[in-house]
């Protein structure tokens, strides 16, 4: 299943803004190794996922085909 | 003694001139570890009850902190504090740079400021020594040439100028206080306070010994900082795009304050993501033996003189789509004007953005403003603004006194979309997709404010940084729902950052996202201080410091009715884009202030509990 990753802030320095098309399984543990892989070793453990600007519910969303996500780590305060 | 202090407060008493050094001893420095809550301690002890904030009985205080002067990234913070014109209540405020250390060097750790000089002067201090200079020659200049005098008559380069600009002078209710030209305790109106003083500056040098109990310790935790910046490239990131970054993350949840919080999002606000700035005007600078470097100094333009620095992200929103603005030269300038003036980007954006509206609704007309058509998005007349408020020229005037003054003025329906808390305009973060904000905003002593605890992303992530994790916030939380989780988030992290103010570091170094952590923290004041502390004596000063703060508001008249939020927040949603239809909710934001009250110790009008004075230690304040 084909969606799309963008990161946004910090994580946009090395990996770019462009939104980055992925293949991966419609579930959530899928998305989150996906984003884990495409940071790689950054030194950023704790990201934040939104889609349509709100953070996603790993426990009641359901991740659909062409589904757009951001990604960014919340600095400061968050 | 400890080590890592230098032992000694300067006091000046401008009405007399007279200069002097108090030695408060051990249990002082235990008991209110330096920074904010030195300030807070003497605006207490200083300053009676219910004076005029820009009278000579306010007392200003300047504060380093226990670590201060060691070249750790996030060390070289300082504080400020006073009653502030622009609240009534407590001020306080923070800045980096450079000033911090060189104070320590000199032999203060701290320096107290009464009474009213009878014509501008200035403070110099020197290895040890305090002395009243004139400053009639430099009244009125922009701070850049300020501070190229005084680094001239007194014959060093590497003096260091905390100063107002005109705006400080012009007593502004807002304007603030610049060290290096480029770096400011931005917020309740610091400035002011010095301008009422007649006190254009205070320029430091020294070049004394700051004794440190394991100095060894501090070099390794600084290398470890600058390697970290340097390996992994999560902290490369933040020294290459800075605070900016918070643009990215308010614009994929379209909540970057728009038109005088009328809305999240706005055509052309791309323009203002992190990269484009990076890519075109902004670079990284630094504060002084800070490997994160997350200053912003503008380049490729002549524009603007980039001694006065770039602008960060509160600069970014509150002056730009607050004000119908995208366009990033218009800002830079804007920040560059707010800069050579002294005067608070966030406020001036606020009052601005307000004043914007009221013309927009024809509450104000063209005759109100000298001809000025303040619609949103004209640049060019928030530049010309700028000027006149920092001279309190004409319509000028009336910015200068803050958004709630003016809508104090207008009256009617038009004090419902003034955005202020206890007359602090808010920073460029929404309540509306930030939760907890609406209790940190409403319930920060010294007025909204965004650096007084963590936020709801924090709390979004998966899974939720060990640093959270340690205050016992173990379950993932949506941003946008205040509930009791959110108060816990809210209070068990304000006295972080109160921690954060009290021992004068930065909480962009330690803390939760940072280079370092809280157990850095508590062994870098070991190291420093030889005090034997741990994390729990410290977390306990900094409530003690919030408690102080409450008491010295109490003993001005604020109740729990200034408490809160204003009314477009509740009862008028945002309009456009994924944010469109949001609101704070009133029923939970009444019911999560009155839990926070109770979890802080705080009886129904916020004053803390003799119960809780007890607890802190701050028993001398039950009778007042």
């Amino acid at each position: 299943m084909l969606i799309k990753i963008r990161f946004l802030g910090v994580l946009s320095s090395n990996l770019g803004s462009k939104k980055i098309v992925a293949d991966i399984d419609p579930d959530y543990g899928a998305l989150q190794a996906k984003i884990v892989d495409l940071i790689g070793d950054t030194g950023v453990a704790n990201f934040v996922v939104l889609k349509k600007g709100v953070p996603i519910n790993k426990e009641t969303d359901i991740i659909a085909e062409n589904d757009e996500f951001c990604v960014f780590i919340p600095i400061s305060g968050g | 003694m400890f080590k890592g202090y230098a032992g000694r407060i300067l006091h000046v008493d401008l009405t007399t001139s007279k200069i002097w050094a108090e030695e408060p001893g051990e249990s002082f420095y235990r008991k209110y570890l330096g920074g904010s809550c030195f300030g807070v301690y003497y605006a207490l002890t200083e300053i009676p009850a219910n004076v005029d904030p820009l009278g000579p009985d306010n007392v200003i205080t300047f504060a380093v902190g226990p670590i201060t002067g060691a070249p750790i990234s996030g060390a070289a913070r300082h504080n400020v504090s006073a009653k502030s014109p622009l609240t009534g209540g407590i001020g306080t405020s923070e800045a980096g740079g450079y000033w911090a250390p060189e104070l320590k060097k000199a032999g203060f750790d701290a320096v107290v400021i009464n009474g009213k000089a009878e014509k501008p002067v200035y403070l110099w201090i020197n290895n040890g020594v305090g002395e009243l200079r004139d400053a009639s020659h430099i009244w009125g200049s922009y701070t850049k040439e300020a501070q190229e005098q005084i680094r001239s008559e007194l014959g060093d380069k590497y003096i260091r100028v905390a100063q107002i600009g005109p705006a400080g002078e012009n007593l502004v209710k807002y304007a603030c206080i610049s060290n290096e030209l480029a770096h400011f305790n931005g917020r309740t109106g610091m400035g002011a306070v010095m301008g009422s003083k007649n006190l254009k500056a205070i320029a430091v040098r020294g070049t004394l010994p700051i004794e440190f109990e394991d100095p060894e310790y501090l070099k390794a935790l600084a290398k470890s900082g600058v390697e970290k910046v340097k390996s992994l490239s999560g902290y490369q990131g933040f020294k290459s795009l800075g605070t900016n970054v918070n643009a990215d993350e308010l614009y994929a949840a379209n909540c970057i304050p728009t038109k005088n919080w009328t809305s999240g999002i706005m055509n052309g606000v791309e323009n203002l993501l992190a990269a484009e700035w990076t890519n075109s005007y902004i670079k990284p600078g630094t504060c002084y033996a800070c490997a994160q470097s997350c200053k912003r100094n503008i380049c490729n333009t002549d524009a603007v003189d980039p001694e006065y620095g770039g602008p960060e992200y509160e600069t970014v929103g509150m002056c730009g789509p607050n004000l119908g603005i995208t366009d990033k030269l218009d800002i830079i300038k804007i920040n560059e004007v707010c800069s050579k003036y002294t005067m608070d980007t966030i406020s001036f954006g606020g009052t601005v953005g307000y004043a914007m509206e009221c013309f927009e609704k024809e509450i104000l007309t063209l005759k109100d403003t000298d001809g000025l058509a303040l619609n949103f998005g004209n640049a060019e007349v928030v530049i010309k603004l700028a000027h006149m408020t920092g001279k309190r020229e004409g319509f000028g005037n009336l910015i200068a006194e803050g958004t709630k003054r003016m809508s104090e003025k207008l009256g009617g329906s038009a004090m419902d979309f003034a955005i202020h808390v206890k007359g602090k305009e808010f920073p460029a973060h929404m309540p509306h997709n930030k939760s907890s904000l609406a209790l940190a905003y409403a319930t920060v002593a010294f007025g909204a404010d965004h650096v007084s605890s963590n936020f709801d992303a924090s709390i979004a992530t998966d899974p939720i940084p060990y640093q959270l994790q340690s205050f016992g916030l173990m379950k993932a939380q949506n941003p946008y729902q205040l509930n009791d989780e959110k108060v816990r988030l809210y209070w068990l992290t304000q006295r972080a950052y109160s921690l954060f103010d009290t021992a004068s570091v930065c909480c962009l170094t330690f803390g939760f996202w940072t280079i370092y952590d809280f157990s850095d923290l508590t062994n870098a004041i070991n190291a420093a201080t030889g005090m034997k502390t741990q994390f729990l004596e410290l977390i306990t000063i900094a409530e003690r410091r919030l408690a102080m703060m409450r008491v010295f508001n109490a003993r001005e008249g604020f109740t729990s009715k200034d408490d809160d939020l204003p009314k477009r927040l509740f009862d008028e949603p945002l309009s456009g884009g994924v944010s469109d239809g949001l609101t704070v909710s009133r029923s939970d934001f009444d019911r999560t202030k009155k839990l926070y009250y109770e979890m802080a110790g705080l009886d129904l009008e916020g004053v803390p509990t003799k119960a809780k004075l007890v607890e802190l230690g701050l028993d001398w304040l039950i009778q007042s």
